[in-house]
């Protein structure tokens, strides 16, 4: 890829109503978006569970017809991820559970910010280093 | 490096934390690393089977993907190395999805996909294992593109089929023009083996054949193994094991003459 078609800087916002149905296509957007920034088909599933876990997490505090914002911010070799919904009052995010842990273990890094009426996960993917 | 948000501070975790620093310092043959291995094999069998779960809905029994996460797991516990300061989950996770996810691509699938994504898949598979090889890492999507010479949408949707997981690349197993057949066990040559008088030739044959073709078409064919435990065997990848049984039957065909020829009585 040229250094001029690198998709730096650019951003894509999908939003699907919170809902266990749409998080397909949000797995299926952060692929297709983790190609452009040039991440490994290994980093690829790794993003598509680690967008899974982060749906789970924060579906449950979505109220029934909210969205699911999710933005994706694209540079070479790396893939930054938001997703978040609308809550009513402040979220308390289950981080003792199993999707807490493997959504750590997937994304190269994550945070979590909360309001009292939103609820914000943010990781990102780095493309993994070269073995040996 | 951890950043401050990671999983942090599971009740159980100190235990284990505990459990694997004591396993660590133990030498390698005590008696006591047994029990230590079972106790955290057991406290983190659950986090297996969530994972493992991840992948139900693509035809494969839970159980076998317990198990296979389960290999993981050990995996993660013998490498485990608690001055590192990461939590064992954390580490853990990786290895066992890494198991889960070489289940799939050694086992094959039985989930319906398009038939073009089913073939490039194929050569996609191929393209993968070589690349890796080159690369040191898994390729990118463009780099897979590249390499097969089709548009990254096509690599995509073949990575796609991929997730449903095809194992074993039948169609180098049939000469062009020739049927390829539905199932892996409908072996091309097995009439071959069947004609006592090609037996005889087919001994012959397979005795020119390099060794490691031979090895691997015996324990194939002979002693019934699987690609998978014939890689664990040899120690080599699956998708090598797959190469070298298509190659060895190419070469045993060649050397029989066109198999599609009814043995003369």
């Amino acid at each position: 890829m040229h250094a001029s078609e690198r998709p730096d800087g650019d951003v894509v916002e999908v939003r699907v109503p919170a809902d266990v149905a749409y998080v397909s296509t949000l797995r299926l957007a952060a692929a297709g978006l983790a190609a452009r920034c040039e991440l490994t088909i290994d980093d690829i599933e790794d993003l598509r569970l680690a967008v899974d876990e982060a749906c789970a997490l924060l579906l449950p505090h979505a109220d029934k017809s909210s969205i699911l914002d999710a933005r994706f911010e694209l540079n070479y070799g790396c893939l930054a991820v938001d997703v978040a919904v609308a809550t009513e009052g402040p979220a308390e995010l289950d981080r003792k559970g199993f999707a807490w842990t493997v959504l750590g273990a997937l994304a190269s890094s994550i945070d979590i910010e909360q309001t009292d009426d939103r609820v914000t996960i943010s990781l990102t993917k780095r493309r993994e280093a070269t073995s040996q | 490096m951890t950043s401050p948000s990671r999983p942090t501070g599971h009740e159980d975790e100190k235990p284990a934390t505990e459990l694997l620093a004591e396993l660590h310092r133990l030498p390698v043959d005590s008696p006591r690393r047994k029990a230590l291995r079972d106790e955290l094999v057991e406290a983190h069998m659950p986090l297996v089977v969530y994972l493992a779960r991840r992948f139900s809905g693509r035809n494969e029994p839970m159980t076998d993907l317990v198990q296979v996460g389960a290999i993981g797991l050990l995996k993660a516990i013998d490498r485990f190395d608690p001055g590192r300061g990461l939590e064992f989950s954390t580490y853990a996770t990786p290895t066992i999805l890494g198991e889960i996810k070489r289940h799939f691509r050694d086992t094959g699938w039985l989930i319906h996909v398009p038939r073009r994504a089913q073939e490039l898949q194929t050569t996609v598979n191929t393209a993968r294992a070589d690349l890796s090889q080159e690369l040191g890492r898994a390729p990118t999507v463009s780099e897979l593109a590249a390499r097969i010479e089709v548009d990254e949408e096509a690599v995509l949707e073949a990575l796609d089929a991929a997730r449903a997981y095809s194992g074993v690349p039948l169609d180098v197993l049939a000469a062009p023009g020739e049927t390829v057949p539905e199932h892996p066990m409908l072996g091309v040559v097995d009439e071959g083996f069947e004609q006592v008088e090609q037996r005889a030739l087919l001994r012959e044959v397979i005795a020119k054949l390099p060794e490691s073709e031979r090895e691997i078409l015996l324990l194939r064919f002979v002693a019934n193994k699987t690609q998978t435990e014939i890689a664990a065997i040899v120690g080599v990848s699956q998708m090598q094991v797959s190469r070298l049984v298509a190659r060895g039957l190419k070469r045993l065909r060649a050397s029989l003459g066109a198999p599609e020829e009814p043995p003369k009585n």
